[in-house]
């Protein structure tokens, strides 16, 4: 590629290493970027960046801070590959003890790769277009000692007191204190809604909510399905995405909202208006 | 809003022509290796000419130069790794056609995607044969290099395997469930697993291995490689925000897709409460819910808060560390013009076309 060709942004003023990031206090600009007196024989690199300590030059905390942090990712990365090697060596590598999150997530990327191996591009397209991690949104059975046709869409009414305050449901085993959680709720799709009531019991524990069903108490009208719950932030504990199709008839919805072991921690009650004329 | 790059200017550094240069030559190299992997003696409707699409788009050729400047470097000969190289750049095709499926992409190289030409089907199809044909130069290399040097090559090729997997896994995984509670922390990790390891680390093990024939340790190099990954992955997405034919990719994709840049981690971290719950918002919804309007807004408040020129600032601190790095790698080895064009990558990587 000719020179001429090439893009050419302009150099950071200080686009030089800028090594005085891994000295340590005392260190002199002769041994900048040499090997630490404490660096282990099979460790070259400075892991442990320390503060800067020199006067000479000058750079932002952010930047010291930002390096500071991608030198811990490479440490942890390599320490779990060596612990790993060494597990493998010895033949006792398992792969459940990698975290739950990766875990988690690599059990749904096998998912997808034996979609893949079964060729089932319409299941694949379907996924794709409308991602979901199992376990964080998606719908789950209610537990044994509850009327599965509860909260099963389309299989019977929905029982719901629409008068409900805060208080569960349904008596469990586990419940959840009742210090409550601030809900937002995002309404998209073509039709006009407002939030009638709101309530979340904070959970013992990490868990996974889901909003499987809005079901209105009309009969015949559809419920609203798939409505998302994801963590806010500021003053808000949760937010949850209702998508309300345009076809959806007027009317008070409400449902339950489960934890991962289908125990309902709160609720939502939403009036969809009218169609606009 | 899109934000305006540096005007392009002709490179005068010779650092810079070694760069090119070696680019030219072992990209070269290389595609005729790819193209005697690709060869059929059939062909096969519906396959054999997907496959060949995004090999013939070009592309810089980073991933196997970075291999054959390694073995090299090592003391190893061009010949004795350039089916290496090769496999480097089949399997890097073949998860550029599955990130594209997975990201719902348009444009890759100026061009539509495989998936948008083909449809999904087809386009997976492509990409499972270009990955497992990516296997084929890597056992020839049992013959050409030897058992033992062959599966070491093949260990480190199982090692990045994982890592890739779970960098996607994470991305995609944070996207899916709407996580905005991420740090910095878990952005280098992200990148890390997904970008450096095939795109820089690895390759640089296999050449590494194969030029000094097993002796020199893969480990030596991570550190360079990451941090060099790092520097690209933030440049990257930071040009995504930039309008730039040569880019080859939709602008402002990145935030359509609500994709977990440094920028976005940023942004949303220094904005007032009312932003970060419309951004909390935004983030809620499909990509397909997303407006026109709300990226541009997004856009706006990055550059308000000045998430760009923080994400610019951290790419330059990680090429720094990968000069720092390089240095721990590399020093010790002779002069050479391999070892010229692995510490020319550092610079190359904000400048490249």
């Amino acid at each position: 590629m000719p020179p001429t060709d090439r893009v050419k942004r302009p150099l950071p003023e200080d686009f030089g290493p800028d090594r005085s990031g891994w000295s340590r206090p005392g260190a002199t600009s002769a041994n900048i970027g040499k090997q630490s007196p404490d660096a282990s024989a099979n460790d070259r690199s400075h892991d442990q960046a320390p503060p800067p300590g020199g006067n000479d030059t000058q750079y932002s905390d952010a930047v010291a801070d930002s390096v500071k942090l991608a030198y811990a990712v490479i440490r942890e990365n390599i320490a779990q590959g060596r612990a790993a090697a060494s597990k493998f060596r010895d033949g006792e590598y398992n792969v459940r003890e990698v975290p739950h999150d990766v875990n988690v997530l690599s059990l749904r990327l096998l998912h997808l790769t034996r979609e893949l191996s079964r060729t089932s591009f319409d299941i694949l397209e379907g996924i794709l277009s409308n991602p979901r991690t199992p376990g964080a949104t998606a719908w789950r059975p209610a537990p044994p000692h509850q009327d599965p046709r509860q909260f099963h869409p389309g299989a019977g009414p929905f029982t719901y007191d629409w008068n409900y305050t805060g208080a569960p449901v349904r008596q469990g085993p586990a419940q959840p204190d009742t210090q409550t959680i601030p809900i937002g709720c995002v309404f998209t799709g073509g039709r006009d809604a407002q939030v009638r009531s709101a309530t979340l019991s904070r959970p013992q524990g990490p868990t996974h909510l889901a909003l499987p069903v809005l079901a209105s108490l009309k009969a015949g009208s559809p419920p609203i399905m798939g409505a998302a719950i994801t963590p806010a932030s500021g003053p808000y504990g949760v937010i949850v995405n209702v998508e309300i199709p345009n076809t959806q008839p007027a009317g008070v919805y409400g449902g339950a909202i489960l934890d991962d072991q289908g125990y309902a921690v709160g609720a939502l009650t939403i009036e969809v208006f009218a169609e606009a004329t | 809003m899109t934000f305006a790059r540096p005007a392009h200017q002709g490179s005068t550094d010779p650092q810079d022509a070694t760069v090119g240069a070696v680019l030219s030559e072992y990209g070269a190299a290389t595609r005729q290796a790819v193209r005697h992997y690709l060869a059929s003696d059939r062909q096969a409707p519906f396959l054999d000419d997907l496959i060949a699409d995004y090999p013939g788009r070009g592309g810089k050729m980073m991933r196997p130069s970075i291999c054959l400047a390694n073995a090299r470097v090592f003391g190893g000969r061009m010949e004795d790794a350039v089916q290496s190289a090769a496999a480097v750049e089949l399997l890097h095709n073949g998860l550029l056609i599955h990130d594209d499926i997975q990201d719902d992409s348009e444009l890759r190289r100026g061009r539509p995607t495989l998936h948008m030409l083909h449809g999904v089907p087809l386009a997976i199809n492509a990409g499972d044969a270009m990955m497992l044909t990516a296997l084929r130069p890597l056992i020839d290399n049992l013959r050409h290099l030897g058992p033992d040097l062959a599966m070491r090559i093949l260990e480190v090729t199982q090692a990045m395997a994982r890592e890739t997997a779970e960098g996607q896994a994470l991305e995609l995984g944070w996207r899916d469930t709407n996580r905005v509670d991420l740090t910095e922390a878990d952005y280098f990790t992200m990148v890390l697993k997904k970008t450096a390891w095939m795109g820089m680390i690895w390759p640089a093990q296999v050449g590494l291995l194969i030029g000094s024939r097993g002796a020199a340790a893969p480990e030596s190099v991570v550190r360079f490689g990451f941090f060099l990954g790092a520097a690209f992955q933030i440049e990257d997405d930071l040009r995504n925000l930039a309008p730039d034919d040569r880019y080859g990719k939709e602008l402002n994709g990145d935030l359509f897709e609500a994709k977990r840049t440094l920028m976005l981690l940023h942004a949303r971290r220094v904005c007032s409460d009312p932003d970060r719950v419309r951004l909390d918002a935004f983030l809620t919804l499909r990509r397909q819910e997303r407006t026109e309007e709300d990226v541009l807004w997004l856009a706006e408040l990055m550059a308000c808060q000045g998430s760009i020129d923080y994400a610019r600032t951290v790419a330059g601190a990680m090429a720094g560390a990968a000069q720092h790095e390089f240095e721990i790698a590399y020093g010790a080895l002779p002069p050479s013009r391999d070892k010229s064009f692995l510490a020319g990558l550092i610079p190359w990587v904000f400048e490249r076309a």
